[in-house]
């Protein structure tokens, strides 16, 4: 199954470039289309369309969500053991792990670049992801990493 | 059956002529006999082209999609329901069915229904029956008829029809009349439209006129820049002089004159200056011009709409004509609704209809789904009704209230993002151009209005500014020697009357419409720029970057020459005014 794209696209390219799949393919002004081998049905495009010209795997119109509504995952520090398989993942590189791999944390290092695609909740083997819609602006990674910090200054 | 293009200048604009040709082409092919006919605006002007096949009207035609609405009707082909408005009284889209729902259609009843070149489809159409009844009627009996429907003049003044025609007729002299469709105020379009699109009507009224005050000569003043409309009216002279109308009853010679586009020659003495090969100036009145006029003969100028509504008087009958409208303001009135909503195009609804059911019903409110701020009616003449006002029935006497005027018909309508200093500035800055500088107060009161207008938009204003544009306008309107600049001040008076905070907030260089460029900063709200960077291909100085990574795009300030492109563009309203 996979979304699709309705003739009320107008060509704006904001879905091809968030898609975390390249799963889109179009050109400005012209009607883009997604590729269904490529789509992981994440419902990123649909919530970028300003056109509502997104359509999910249900043939459901995907209501669009501002970027400051959209989920983000957050790291359960409780059970996130830093594998980094979410960094490997995510397609935009907005994660990164502070300490040494299997034995430090997962944060997200890069809000602005972190489109909601929830592949780093998917990959999870530990469950410690999880997303929330919480606003943008108040996810702040210098606190985040200050945090974490003084977290593993802590347990050391 | 007929297929009937709405060829205005606004369909005409939008492609009518090459819908008209690929009509003419699938009819030519099908091998059908079926007439296919250039008409004026349908009415709503922001679906053209629009097309009527039958009862059925389509909007947004293109040339490829003739051949599916032909065969809808004449061959077994599936209904075009996409592009269908209506369906004889039905709306098929609901948009264009409230667009239709609130309005009384009387001026505009043939307009967009008949061929206005052929003289013969008028007829079909019950044209001149107003100008035979008035024969049965006779002069007198045809003046009684107007006084009874109590009709006032469309141009802007509200001036009772008949008791100008009462004045004019007893009048010694060789007596003229004159159509006046110089129509100059930004955003007014009713006379073009009605000259457009229904041609004979207009003469049919200068017809009755003529009989009732016993005029020799008929002039329709058109301005140059009306191509279309003076093309038609002067096709229409020709077709009605050669069907012998009118016949030995009147003697009466019609003929176009070209305007050439002076806001003033509005004004009936510098119109007739103007007639006369002279400067566009008005002059002092009294004598007025139904007492001297065209080279000293009495002379009776009436609009347009005016006249169109005399052929419907007379042919409907005054009570019946009455029905529409308050005791006072009987009748409809035609408005050309632009600016700030859904649904654009030339309207017609009965006096004493509310600004609201105008602008909220019948428009559709604001285009971009933030809330309204005011509607401006009458043109540089007129003013601002806030929309706090908006339940305002639309009158002569209602809209003096508020410090408007009815004016000829503009209706301009503008949402939040709208800065009513701007558009005071925008107003003075027309009338400052076009004031004709004979009278002292006009010529440089206009002028210092207007630059204190801009001080106070460049951020440059202070509080003695605001004082004198309140003192200056009330001597301007006083002063002034005709209308033109004697109504100047309203848009600054009514705007400071609903607005003065707004004036307020730009003594302290901001302006809280965002309309002001010298006032106001773009930026890119990073939290919702989807980077689709429309913008960033828009700006014309590369003010805006884009980083590889992120998905915002970023604004230079220091580059960023305020054109507002950018959020033109922006389909995520990402971009923020302050």
């Amino acid at each position: 199954m996979a979304h699709t794209i309705t003739a009320d696209c107008t060509g704006c390219l904001a879905c091809l470039r968030q898609c975390p799949t390249e799963a889109i393919t179009g050109a400005r002004d012209a009607l883009h289309v997604i590729t269904p081998a490529l789509c992981v049905d994440c419902g990123v495009c649909g919530f970028v369309c300003a056109d509502a010209a997104v359509l999910d795997a249900a043939g459901a119109l995907v209501p669009r969500l501002p970027r400051d509504r959209r989920p983000r995952p957050i790291f359960d520090e409780t059970l996130c053991n830093g594998c980094a398989l979410c960094v490997e993942f995510c397609p935009f590189d907005c994660i990164e792990v502070l300490g040494p791999r299997y034995l430090g944390r997962a944060w997200l290092s890069e809000p602005m670049r972190c489109v909601s695609c929830s592949e780093c909740e998917l990959i999870c083997i530990k469950g410690a992801v999880r997303m929330e819609p919480i606003p943008l602006r108040q996810l702040d990674p210098t606190a985040a990493l200050a945090r974490l910090r003084a977290l593993a200054e802590a347990e050391s | 059956m007929r297929v009937a293009i709405g060829s205005g200048s606004c369909g005409l604009a939008a492609g009518a002529a090459a819908v008209r040709a690929a009509f003419t082409e699938g009819v030519r092919a099908m091998g059908l006999e079926v007439p296919v006919v250039p008409t004026g605006c349908h009415g709503p002007c922001y679906r053209e082209v629009t097309v009527r096949v039958g009862k059925v009207l389509y909007g947004n035609v293109t040339p490829d999609r003739a051949q599916d609405i032909l065969r809808a009707h004449f061959a077994d082909g599936p209904p075009v329901l996409d592009l269908s408005l209506l369906r004889g009284a039905e709306a098929v889209d609901a948009g264009v069915g409230a667009f239709f729902a609130a309005q009384q259609r009387v001026v505009l009843r043939r307009c967009g229904e008949v061929d206005p070149t052929d003289l013969s489809d008028f007829l079909r159409h019950g044209g001149l029956t107003g100008w035979r009844r008035a024969l049965e009627l006779g002069a007198e009996g045809a003046l009684g008829e107007v006084e009874a429907a109590g009709l006032r003049g469309r141009g802007g003044g509200g001036f009772p029809t008949a008791r100008k025609w009462g004045l004019a007729r007893r009048a010694p002299g060789d007596r003229v009349l004159v159509c006046t469709g110089d129509e100059g105020d930004p955003g007014a379009f009713m006379d073009r439209n009605l000259l457009e699109g229904d041609p004979f009507a207009v003469l049919e009224g200068m017809l009755i006129a003529a009989l009732v005050i016993g005029a020799t000569e008929g002039i329709v003043y058109v301005r140059e820049e009306y191509p279309l409309a003076v093309e038609r009216i002067e096709a229409a002279i020709g077709a009605l002089r050669e069907a012998g109308v009118p016949g030995p009853e009147l003697s009466l010679e019609l003929r176009v004159f070209r305007g050439a586009g002076a806001f003033v020659c509005g004004e009936e003495t510098a119109l007739i200056a103007s007639l006369e090969g002279r400067r566009g100036h008005p002059r002092v009145r009294p004598p007025y011009p139904v007492e001297q006029g065209l080279h000293g003969r009495p002379t009776c100028v009436n609009n347009v709409e005016t006249l169109a509504n005399v052929a419907a008087i007379l042919s409907d009958g005054a009570p019946a004509w009455r029905r529409n409208g308050t005791a006072r303001s009987p009748g409809t009135k035609v408005f050309s609704l632009t600016g700030d909503v859904r649904r654009t195009g030339m309207i017609e609804v009965p006096l004493g209809t509310s600004l609201r059911t105008v602008v909220e019903d019948i428009g559709g409110g604001s285009p971009r789904g933030v809330a309204l701020k005011a509607a401006q009616i009458g043109g540089p003449s007129g003013g601002c009704v806030p929309t706090a006002l908006f339940d305002t029935p639309i009158d002569y006497e209602a809209l003096v209230e508020t410090g408007a005027i009815m004016g000829s018909g503009g209706l301009v309508v503008m949402d939040q993002r709208t800065c009513m200093v701007d558009v005071a500035r925008y107003f003075l800055d027309f009338t400052q151009r076009e004031s004709c500088g004979k009278c002292s107060i006009g010529r440089i009161g206009t002028r210092r209005l207007l630059e204190a207008l801009e001080r106070l938009c460049s951020g440059q204003g202070n509080a003695a500014d605001l004082e004198r544009l309140e003192t200056l306008s009330e001597e301007v309107r006083k002063g002034s020697l005709c209308g033109l600049c004697g109504s100047a001040p309203n848009p600054i008076l009514t705007t400071l009357r609903h607005f003065r905070e707004e004036y307020e907030a730009h003594l302290q260089a901001r302006c809280p419409g965002g309309g002001c460029r010298g006032l106001i900063t773009f930026g890119i709200d990073p939290y919702n720029c989807e980077g689709c960077e429309r913008c960033f291909e828009q700006c014309p100085v590369t003010a805006i970057a884009k980083d590889g990574l992120l998905i915002a795009l970023t604004l230079d300030a220091g580059t960023c020459i305020r054109c507002g492109g950018c959020e033109a563009v922006c389909p995520f309203g990402a971009i923020e005014v302050s």
